[in-house]
């Protein structure tokens, strides 16, 4: 199930809130999350749910050992098991294709794919129950012993599918008892109507242009265009990835948790290294605290860290290597960026600025074509191309004006710009708590509107 | 206080829709959409271990929600009114994701399911409300196509064959950057006419259109032709023949209301939704009767009359049946079988100013053997006239072969029970053709 879809809107969500607010106790409400987050996962995938049980019981009792003989040598092999036991899942369902694939055309052998469909939100429950074990043998927190409230950390539906990736830590008071204020409510509906209309009117809308110059046109793109259309496609993926975040924030907070943030405004870095400070920023958390880090961080090595951290990253995205090749990317700019550290330093912010967008869309192609002959023929069409401009690029410019003033101003981070004491910042507060209701209406209804005419619209980044 | 009151509005607001949802009247059939909707799914365990029973459920809500169709054309007008428009402005509209899903319009649009991103990969342009297809047909598929004129020509010996093929309405975009269409249509149709052995006549379509490209040949909002461009191509047809053309001055006109055709339908688009079609008729003075069998068989004969009453391109011959017996005043004892998809209907209409006999045979729904028809029946005239749409694809070329070279299913000369269908003039498979 997806949350922007008209039965998950008008369905599920009212029908499991009254279920968990109408249930006093905290045992009952977790009981009713735990079933309406199975029943939301089963949506999706009705055969990869027991995966996703067997995932889970595996790393409670491994946590639970782990925790139980902590410092021993069985503590380790018990974490070394639940390590290889979570990877070792991610590799056989997410990566078992591209190895047999890439084991043929190593070896010229004839192997057959195993042809797995990938289980939906693998690459976040795995990562999620890796952290848990890593913090449980590291004492960083302490171990969950109710088997009903660890159920609850790993499926819970706001964030099950498509992340963030939380950590234990962050909701480790709140998963055993907790209680939603009218405030944190009201926070949570204007951040998932917020989100539902970054999906829906934003991503949605995008992604109709994307395929229209990305895929329909792509034999006879002019170079603005393809700039036009890679652009678009960064839109799509911000809005889309952040949207969900948003709406899973959102609806983290209606039940009382309080997930940290994914996002901050990407787009308006001065680095590739802001930028990935502010995009999916729970996936950077986790490596930086269980790859970078322990491979020796800033302290040694510094630079065969920052590429080792972005080889994964990128692989993590998905089996196939035009992913590994945009981590490689990223990875190059980054290192580049430290030898450059003096005269970034005195560079015009706006330079700065300009650079890091540039070379962010540029690597959206890479992103985008998994086929490497498309790559490499629309890469050159960025830079050169035989066919002039269409008509397409002015109608589409100005067609979707309007769309495009509202990507812009979401994009720029006002909360930067104005600080909490500035008098713009307080009115537009006081603004948005009174227009909030008004707004949540708005946005719900035109959501809803555009729903109806959308056939199935995934988050993109359920397929990674 | 306020913060309460509010959440509260808006949780009401949101159990409010999902009341009227339970509330509303469910429906079986999309007027607008021309589709059957979606029903409450069948809980069974393939459904369930393949995710067809909750995927049947969230599409169950999409498609019965209250006020759906009231919301889809808000929802078009949202779309639109996101940024400026402009009077000459060209937008090429993608439509091939949402076809996946909605299989019937394919089989509206000529193409089987499996061709529809095949036929519809470039997607729609729509230039002052009219929306034009980008496709040129292929010349890898056009050999395919004229072999299989010539088998049934080798088959059916002292009968003539003839390719009567339409171009897509890109070949007449109106404007400079889509011009060279017109050309790759030509190339399409061009490959057919080289590979047609001798005996087997070509009918040159496009450069009878081309001769007449000022007028308007195509609907604006449909995928079909006019009726003047079918009569284009029925004199093009003529000079194959070697026959002379009835002038329209001697046939009958009418023009009937506006209609929005496919091509709404599918883009659903504001602006093409502005610029309705009108249908202008040209008929001949020739008495005629027809009839309509089922895809098999001669039972349950159907009465139906050419230029009914539907306000759409229905019209011409009571929609698409398998198969239309039409006989007409002209006593020269000449008889014609005519293959088409629904691009044939307004091009046939024409052919009774000289035929006695003509049959009438879509080749998507008829199951009737082709070659037994026509031997038993004495054609003297095979004619392939259809849009380039049957044309350009290996699985409507198929579909075409098996008619006569697939074992016969039925048998001819049965006793022919006829019952009048003119009160019910888009009879047996109305759904299929977008008026």
């Amino acid at each position: 199930m997806v949350f922007s879809s008209l039965i998950f809107i008008y369905f599920f969500l009212p029908v499991s809130l009254l279920g968990y607010f109408l249930i006093p106790s905290m045992k009952g409400k977790n009981f009713i999350l735990l079933i309406f987050s199975l029943l939301f996962y089963a949506w999706g995938e009705p055969i990869w749910i027991t995966l996703l049980l067997f995932s889970s019981v595996v790393n409670y009792f491994m946590a639970l050992f782990i925790s139980n003989h902590r410092g021993s040598a069985s503590s380790k092999v018990a974490l070394m098991v639940s390590i290889c036991i979570n990877i070792g899942l991610l590799m056989t369902f997410k990566y078992a294709d591209f190895f047999v694939d890439n084991t043929n055309w190593l070896f010229g052998t004839a192997f057959t794919k195993p042809g797995i469909t990938l289980p939906l939100g693998i690459s976040f429950y795995t990562f999620l129950s890796l952290s848990y074990t890593l913090d449980v043998h590291r004492g960083h927190i302490s171990v969950q012993k109710s088997f009903l409230n660890f159920m609850v950390y790993v499926t819970m539906f706001p964030h099950l599918v498509a992340g963030p990736i939380v950590r234990y830590s962050e909701i480790q008071e709140t998963i055993n008892n907790r209680k939603t204020s009218w405030n944190q409510a009201w926070s949570g509906i204007n951040r998932f109507c917020l989100g539902l209309f970054k999906k829906v009117v934003i991503a949605n809308t995008a992604s109709i242009l994307v395929e229209k110059y990305l895929e329909i046109q792509f034999t006879n793109l002019s170079s603005p265009e393809a700039w036009f259309g890679i652009t678009l496609f960064s839109i799509q993926i911000y809005f889309d990835f952040s949207g969900y975040s948003d709406m899973a924030i959102g609806l983290g907070r209606i039940f009382g948790f309080n997930f940290l943030e994914n996002f901050k405004h990407p787009y308006a870095a001065t680095s590739v290294g802001d930028f990935y400070k502010r995009w999916h920023m729970s996936l950077g958390r986790f490596f930086r605290d269980y790859v970078y880090i322990p491979l020796g961080g800033n302290r040694k090595f510094q630079l065969r860290n920052i590429f080792i951290v972005w080889l994964l990253t990128g692989f993590w995205h998905g089996a196939s290597w035009n992913f590994v090749l945009w981590g490689a990317f990223f990875g190059c700019c980054m290192i580049f960026e430290k030898l450059l550290e003096k005269v970034l330093k005195v560079t015009p912010r706006i330079l700065k600025h300009s650079y890091t967008l540039i070379l962010i869309v540029f690597s959206r192609a890479i992103f985008y074509y998994v086929d490497f002959e498309k790559l490499k023929t629309f890469v050159k069409t960025l830079f050169s191309s035989d066919y002039p401009v269409s008509m397409n690029l002015k109608n589409d410019l100005f067609g979707y004006l309007f769309f495009f003033i509202t990507v812009i101003l979401l994009c720029i981070p006002w909360n930067e710009i104005f600080k909490e004491e500035h008098k713009v910042y307080k009115r537009a507060s006081q603004f948005y708590f009174y227009g909030a209701p008004v707004i949540n209406i708005l946005l719900l209804l035109l959501g809803t509107i555009l729903l109806i005419d959308d056939t199935y619209n995934p988050f993109i980044y359920f397929r990674f | 206080m306020f913060q309460k009151i509010s959440i509260f509005l808006q949780a009401l607001i949101l159990v409010g829709i999902s009341t009227a949802f339970f509330l509303s009247e469910k429906k079986q059939i999309s007027e607008s959409e021309k589709r059957t909707l979606a029903q409450w799914p069948v809980l069974t365990d393939s459904t369930y271990f393949s995710g067809a029973y909750f995927k049947g459920i969230s599409e169950y809500v999409n498609d019965q929600f209250p006020e759906r169709d009231g919301l889809l054309q808000l929802s078009n007008k949202i779309r639109y009114q996101m940024g400026i428009h402009f009077e000459d402005e060209i937008r090429l509209v993608v439509v091939d994701a949402a076809m996946e899903q909605k299989n019937e319009k394919a089989d509206s649009l000529e193409v089987s399911s499996d061709d529809f991103n095949e036929v519809y990969k470039g997607g729609l342009l729509i230039i002052n409300g009219a929306a034009y297809t980008t496709n040129t047909g292929s010349t890898a598929v056009s050999p395919v196509f004229a072999k299989l004129l010539n088998d049934y020509a080798n088959a059916l010996p002292g009968v003539t064959v003839y390719s009567c093929i339409a171009p897509l309405s890109s070949a007449y975009i109106p404007a400079k950057s889509y011009a060279h269409l017109n050309g790759k249509n030509e190339q399409t149709l061009f490959a057919i006419r080289d590979n047609l052995q001798p005996g087997v006549r070509f009918a040159d379509v496009l450069g009878e259109l081309n001769a007449h490209r000022n007028e308007k040949l195509f609907f604006g909002t449909d995928h079909h032709w006019t009726a003047n461009g079918a009569y284009h191509a029925y004199v093009a047809f003529c000079k194959a023949a070697g026959i002379q053309p009835v002038d329209r001055s001697q046939m009958n006109y009418e023009k009937r209301g506006a209609f929005l055709g496919s091509l709404y339908d599918l883009t659903r688009d504001v602006s093409v939704k502005e610029h309705p079609d009108t249908l202008e008729l040209y008929k001949p003075r020739v008495n005629t009767e027809s009839v309509a069998y089922s895809e098999s068989g001669f039972k349950n004969a159907r009465k139906c009359t050419l230029f009914n009453g539907a306000t759409g391109y229905a019209c011409f011959i009571s929609g698409d049946q398998p198969l239309e017996k039409i006989t007409t005043s002209v006593k020269n004892g000449r008889k014609a079988c005519v293959i088409k998809n629904s691009m044939g209907n307004a091009f046939a209409v024409y052919l009774v100013n000289h035929y006695e006999e003509i049959w009438v045979v879509d080749f998507r729904y008829s199951k009737h053997n082709l070659l037994t028809l026509i031997r038993d029946n004495g054609v003297n005239d095979l004619i392939f006239g259809m849009g380039m749409y049957g044309a350009m694809s290996r699985g409507t070329i198929q579909m075409m072969r098996n008619l006569g070279f697939k074992k016969a299913a039925t048998k001819p000369k049965e006793k022919v029970s006829v019952e009048d269908q003119t009160a019910k003039p888009e009879a047996t498979k109305p759904e299929k053709e977008t008026p």
